[in-house]
């Protein structure tokens, strides 16, 4: 096996080759150190890379190993975060130049869980400025430049967590921690072709991660496989005294049938042709071994305006401090730079009228979604936009008809998005699992199976020219 | 007046009118505050309110331009449309529902 076949490797073939004793932690680490140094700037996929820690946590990993001590499945692999998450001795910048120098003492409860697993910190990964709470329209809205696709760098990786999905994407760590408010997982997964899995809301803590809004925040892992990202989701999640929404409940599975998913219905309405094909191609490996019941209709909500009211509100009290110093006008994008206004105007009475939709929406979520395992449908309705163009003058013909993303944040379920496919311009494009509350493992075992069935999980994207600039 | 929003027109408008007359047409549109980026239709001249209400936010950054002002205001009125659509013809919320308080998803 060569260097490039052990970097793309999922996480369970490092965890054999480390058993075997093919390989160490160290120099696993050392082999994605070099990669993150060579290949992080060609995506400006990094903010930070924690050299020494990551050597000592490595060494650490090889000493238990050495000793018989194997924590589980995550024991030596290194991985990276998004950087909204605290680490210990390296910046935490949320993106953003105001916050370029923010530093905090101690570890984000799942950048300490998932060292007491036994995986290795790496980086620090890029990601959209605070998150895209203040409403930017293109790419370059990010203290490290626009995220690049590592499937075609003239396109966008996605975000907010643009450098977690290209990192994962390129090989540079072997899986990372995006975050999710609406959309921020689901968006660079699809956008860099690979796994992204949303837990349900609660599911785990946000300790010690950038707030953006309080009752949408999610954390979750980016990974190259649905067998990874389960693996990592079980080490990361759980209560935490220090998160009062973070609860422990346990994975469901679906046992001794078919799982039943439902097609969500216009979803492929006013999507791109690759978009519409290969979901088409999707559902019929999926109806190799799961029962698919067509036109599941979404609940009819305000789902935008809601998702919108909540983050502009939450996301106002969460940066006041921010907006009230003038200091919003250091943010790298124009709209983030006006956007933070525009949010601390929202009205407190839509604010509570939204979250009084939301109280709605679960029920008739549960009651439109409550028989099946999973709803499908593309996740995102073109392949990635291109870098230098505004969003909304992207696209024009295919804005979608339906998305599960706003519904899916609001009502705090479960997602997991995966590529099927590439369409124009060599982009990946993506299926999304929506499920039931705490059901993450079914959809994780419904992407299983198809991923069992195809290879678009597996392939890899070209390998970048290298300048000295990016170097 | 029939609700706060036709209140705070009235009171703000003729204050904003000087701006809006200097302010400068044609900035395009910006995106919404979501966290992953979607398309806005194209804004028509903001109203005179928000742009009162813009205009307000200079007491946090005296270097606001007119031309960011006037994105600002137009913010402020896609937000408002966005208040106006989470409760279509007033049909949707009844006087009794609650909103969610803290927010917690049931397990099957």
């Amino acid at each position: 096996m060569n260097d490039a076949d052990l970097a793309f490797s999922n996480v369970a073939s490092l965890q054999a080759l480390m058993t075997k004793g093919a390989v160490s932690s160290l120099e696993l680490t050392e082999l994605y150190l070099d990669r993150l140094e060579k290949y992080g700037p060609v995506y400006n996929a990094v903010v930070t890379i924690v050299h020494e820690r990551a050597r000592a946590e490595a060494r650490r990993a090889d000493r238990e190993r050495a000793a018989g001590r194997v924590r589980g499945p995550l024991h030596g692999v290194p991985y990276g975060v998004k950087d909204l998450l605290a680490a210990r001795g390296a910046p935490t910048t949320w993106g953003a130049a105001p916050y370029r120098n923010q530093h905090f003492d101690f570890d984000a409860t799942v950048v300490r869980r998932l060292g007491h697993a036994g995986a290795v910190l790496l980086a620090k990964l890029a990601m959209v400025e605070l998150a895209g709470g203040f409403g930017y329209n293109d790419a370059d809205a990010s203290l490290t430049g626009p995220g690049k696709t590592p499937w075609n760098t003239a396109f966008w990786s996605g975000g907010s967590s643009s450098g977690s999905g290209a990192a994962v994407a390129a090989g540079l760590v072997a899986f990372a921690i995006g975050s999710e408010t609406s959309g921020s997982i689901l968006f660079p997964a699809t956008s860099c072709g690979v796994t992204g899995l949303r837990p349900t809301y609660g599911r785990v803590s946000r300790h010690g991660a950038m707030a953006l809004c309080w009752t949408l925040d999610k954390l979750g892992p980016m990974t190259r496989s649905a067998a990874d990202a389960e693996l990592v989701l079980r080490a990361i999640a759980g209560a935490d005294p220090s998160d009062e929404t973070a609860v422990a409940r346990p994975f469901a599975t679906v046992r001794g049938r078919r799982p039943r998913i439902g097609i969500l219905a216009k979803s492929t309405q006013k999507t791109m042709p690759a978009v519409k094909a290969n979901f088409e191609k999707s559902l019929a490996v999926l109806a190799g071994f799961c029962d698919l019941v067509p036109d599941v209709a979404l609940p009819d909500h305000p789902y935008d305006a809601a998702v919108g009211t909540i983050v502009n509100a939450e996301g106002a009290s969460a940066f006041r401090a921010l907006i009230e110093s003038g200091r919003a006008r250091e943010l790298r994008s124009a709209d983030d730079r006006t956007g933070g206004y525009v949010a601390y105007a929202t009205l407190a009475v839509d604010y509570i009228d939204a979250q009084r939709q939301r109280r709605q929406m679960i029920a008739s979520f549960e009651q439109a979604f409550g028989r099946y395992d999973a709803i499908v449908s593309p996740t995102l309705s073109t392949v990635a936009y291109p870098i230098g163009a505004p969003f909304d003058k992207t696209y024009p013909k295919y804005p979608g008809v339906v998305s599960l993303i706003s519904p899916g944040n609001l009502t705090g379920v479960p997602a997991l998005g995966f590529p099927n496919g590439f369409g124009d311009n060599g982009l990946p494009t993506g299926i999304a699992l929506l499920g039931r509350p705490f059901c993450e493992a079914k959809l994780t075992q419904i992407a299983r199976g198809y991923q069992a069935r195809t290879d678009f999980h597996r392939k890899r994207p070209p390998i970048p020219v290298v300048t000295s600039e990016a170097r | 007046m029939r609700n706060r929003k036709d209140f705070l027109a009235a009171v703000t408008a003729s204050a904003a009118l000087a701006l809006a007359a200097k302010a400068q047409a044609g900035a395009g549109p910006s995106a919404p505050p979501n966290a992953t980026p979607s398309a806005v239709p194209k804004a028509q001249s903001p109203s005179a309110a928000a742009l009162a209400v813009a205009v307000a936010m200079r007491r946090f950054d005296s270097k606001l331009s007119d031309r960011e002002i006037e994105t600002i205001a137009r913010g402020i009125d896609d937000n408002a449309k966005a208040g106006g659509a989470l409760n279509p013809r007033k049909k949707r919320l009844r006087n009794w529902d609650e909103p969610v308080t803290t927010f917690a998803v049931e397990s099957e």
